[in-house]
């Protein structure tokens, strides 16, 4: 944890908690990104996110900074992902038979994702948020964590309490799975 | 296969930039003779670049507010347990700067009115002193008013604060003209001096929190509430550590019941105790207690209707052996009760104890066998153990006060280091345990009910 980060902590601790809503501020859209190609439900993300930081906020004072405030933030986000497993199922069922209906996933419903893009990044960007939907959740997260907010292996092992060698395998299978689940963009590149 | 297996990981390992020098050395050797292999990579890469093109999501505008405010209400409804060394005075300041933080009115709101129009001359909490934080008290206040919010109460209070708002980042409207504001975790100060058990916190964080109003009761003590002062903060709701999870089982056959948790347990893998656990030999001692608890007045035995099982497991495992139990076709009910707090024995214990009357009187504070030995037992939270607690409660008595039983047959140690304090209940819902990490352990009291008779099967 830098140094920064540890002032911001010790100071919201000692009593100024505005500085509480600037951890906030700071790490939302991370939080939120990552959660939202791990859920693969902007409510849900949002969801998650809030029960995360207000988690953080009531545990702040058992932070002892072994590891990023960042870190134990998503670690306690996995935790209350975790929660929502079943709801996530029954979404994934959803997606299925709405992907099926319409032809598109209904997740991918925020704005930035849709303008100012042409067809075809529009159309390879779902098919691969399609593909990394229909992965298992495991999976899914350690290459979210992977992919998406660039953490080595010994971080994702730490964050998702796992082996390295379990994160490394995971992580492999998981772009195989995903290969072949996109090989027809592959062959297009 | 092996070597297969590892050729792959390398290949995935090398586009990391996560290999040892002799790996390192493999994987390059691997790709100068192997056109395979370069095509693997490439594919991988290409997979790799495609995941990191997708768009980076901003959270919504209203993610933020949503947040503060709802720490500050939900910090309400926590339990801010005042430690040695934590001045009530700083967190006070902690919630002002919370409460500018959001640059609006955002005051944490109860809805009291009725409870106000009930009984203005209610001692508010202020005078009725501090120590009543302390988990001892939160229960000895629970003895005395001899009433506990049913499911539907704390479900009505619950959706009043969510209708209070909670998603929308609006502010709360305050009922009554009485509102709380939320007092932070200030459980220590920030000092470099952190507790043996910080980084077990650290790593199992309990989980987020949801407002289910299907949650059953919790202990909320509707005296305290009615006289709920700015700044006050009550003990009856804790997330942190580890506390006794109590399932009230209703069971057609509480044998049969007891049994079916025996099999699931084992599925589960979730051994049996060496003693103390679920075994016939120990329903057995129920009843041969059953015997013993003959009513001296009437002659008629006390109807045993509830076995408690203790039993202690990961979340993940209790999670499935809850939605197992769930299935059981002799379950009548299941419901979650009010978890409680207690240092775990250091050796299997198997008592029985009757009880001759369940509820006790505000001012009786003499322990159940059972709890005195419970208080007597020292624990190291290193050891893992189990124990086999049962209750025999009276039947008439138990109809509507087992949860309030439940919470009576936990051992009550002396005032200065009371650790019966009563938990946050979205610990004891089934979903929300599997949220607890799958290292964590939690530890689970199944208090087996009988059926009333017309819920019966007929064999």
């Amino acid at each position: 944890m830098n140094t920064e980060e540890k002032e911001l902590i010790d100071e919201c601790l000692a009593g100024q908690t505005e500085l509480f809503g600037r951890l906030v501020e700071r790490y939302q859209d991370r939080l939120y990104n990552s959660l939202l190609k791990v859920l693969g439900s902007a409510d849900d993300a949002r969801d998650v996110s809030q029960d995360a930081f207000v988690h953080a906020f009531q545990k702040l004072s058992t932070f002892r900074g072994n590891s990023l405030f960042y870190s134990w933030l998503f670690r306690i986000a996995m935790n209350a992902a975790i929660s929502k497993k079943r709801k996530a199922r029954r979404m994934s069922a959803s997606i299925e038979i709405a992907r099926q209906q319409a032809g598109f996933e209904p997740a991918d419903q925020h704005p930035d994702s849709h303008p100012s893009h042409s067809l075809e990044l529009t159309e390879r960007q779902t098919l691969v948020r399609e593909a990394l939907a229909q992965l298992s959740e495991e999976y899914r997260t350690v290459l979210v964590l992977k992919e998406i907010e660039d953490l080595k292996y010994e971080e994702i092992a730490r964050m998702i309490d796992c082996p390295i060698g379990t994160v490394r395998s995971r992580i492999h299978r998981a772009r195989c799975e995903l290969r072949e689940k996109l090989r027809i963009v592959l062959q297009m590149e | 296969m092996t070597k297969r297996k590892q050729s792959d990981d390398l290949l995935s390992a090398y586009l990391d930039g996560e290999l040892s020098p002799e790996e390192q050395s493999a994987a390059e050797q691997l790709l100068q003779r192997s056109v395979q292999a370069r095509r693997e990579l490439d594919e991988l890469r290409a997979i790799s670049e495609l995941l990191q093109s997708l768009p980076n999501e901003s959270a919504p505008h209203e993610l933020a507010p949503s947040i503060l405010n709802r720490a500050e209400r939900e910090t309400l409804l926590s339990a801010v347990e005042p430690l040695a060394g934590s001045a009530p005075r700083g967190r006070w300041w902690f919630t002002a700067g919370l409460v500018a933080t959001v640059a609006a009115v955002m005051m944490i709101t109860i809805s009291l009115s009725e409870h106000r129009e009930d009984s203005p001359n209610m001692p508010s909490v202020a005078e009725s002193s501090r120590p009543k934080t302390s988990k001892a008290d939160s229960l000895v206040a629970i003895d005395e008013n001899s009433k506990l919010l049913t499911g539907a109460d704390v479900a009505e209070t619950r959706q009043q604060t969510e209708i209070d708002g909670s998603r929308d980042g609006t502010a709360n409207s305050v009922s009554g003209s009485s509102s709380v504001n939320a007092a932070p975790p200030s459980n220590h100060k920030p000092s470099k001096e952190v507790p043996s058990t910080a980084s077990a916190d650290e790593t199992l964080q309990p989980p987020a929190r949801e407002f289910d109003p299907l949650t059953p009761a919790s202990p909320i003590n509707r005296a305290d509430l009615k006289n709920a002062q700015r700044g006050d903060v009550f003990p009856y709701f804790d997330s942190s550590g580890s506390g006794i999870m109590t399932y009230t089982v209703t069971v057609v056959d509480v044998k049969r019941g007891v049994d079916s948790l025996q099999v699931l347990l084992q599925k589960h893998d979730i051994p049996p105790q060496s003693s103390g656990g679920l075994s016939d030999e120990n329903f057995d001692d129920d009843k041969q207690a059953e015997r013993q608890l003959k009513n001296p007045k009437t002659g008629d035995a006390h109807q045993l209707i509830a076995v408690a099982v203790y039993v202690q497991t990961t979340s993940v495992q209790f999670a499935s052996v809850l939605q197992d139990l769930r299935e059981n076709e002799l379950l009548a009910d299941l419901r979650p009760q009010t978890p409680f707090d207690v240092e775990p024995p250091k050796q299997t214990i198997s008592t029985s104890k009757p009880q001759s009357k369940v509820e006790k009187k505000p001012n009786e504070t003499k322990p159940s066998r059972a709890a005195e030995r419970l208080s007597a037992s020292k624990f190291t939270s290193s050891e893992v153990s189990s124990f086999h607690l049962r209750l025999q409660v009276d039947s008439n008595r138990l109809t509507g006060r087992h949860q309030q039983a439940a919470i009576e047959e936990v051992p009550k140690r002396p005032n200065d280091h009371v650790d019966t304090t009563v938990r946050r209940r979205e610990l004891a819902s089934g979903n929300q345990i599997a949220a607890i990490s799958k290292s964590a352990t939690v530890r689970i009291l199944f208090v087996f009910q009988q059926a009333p008779e017309g819920k019966k099967d007929q064999p």
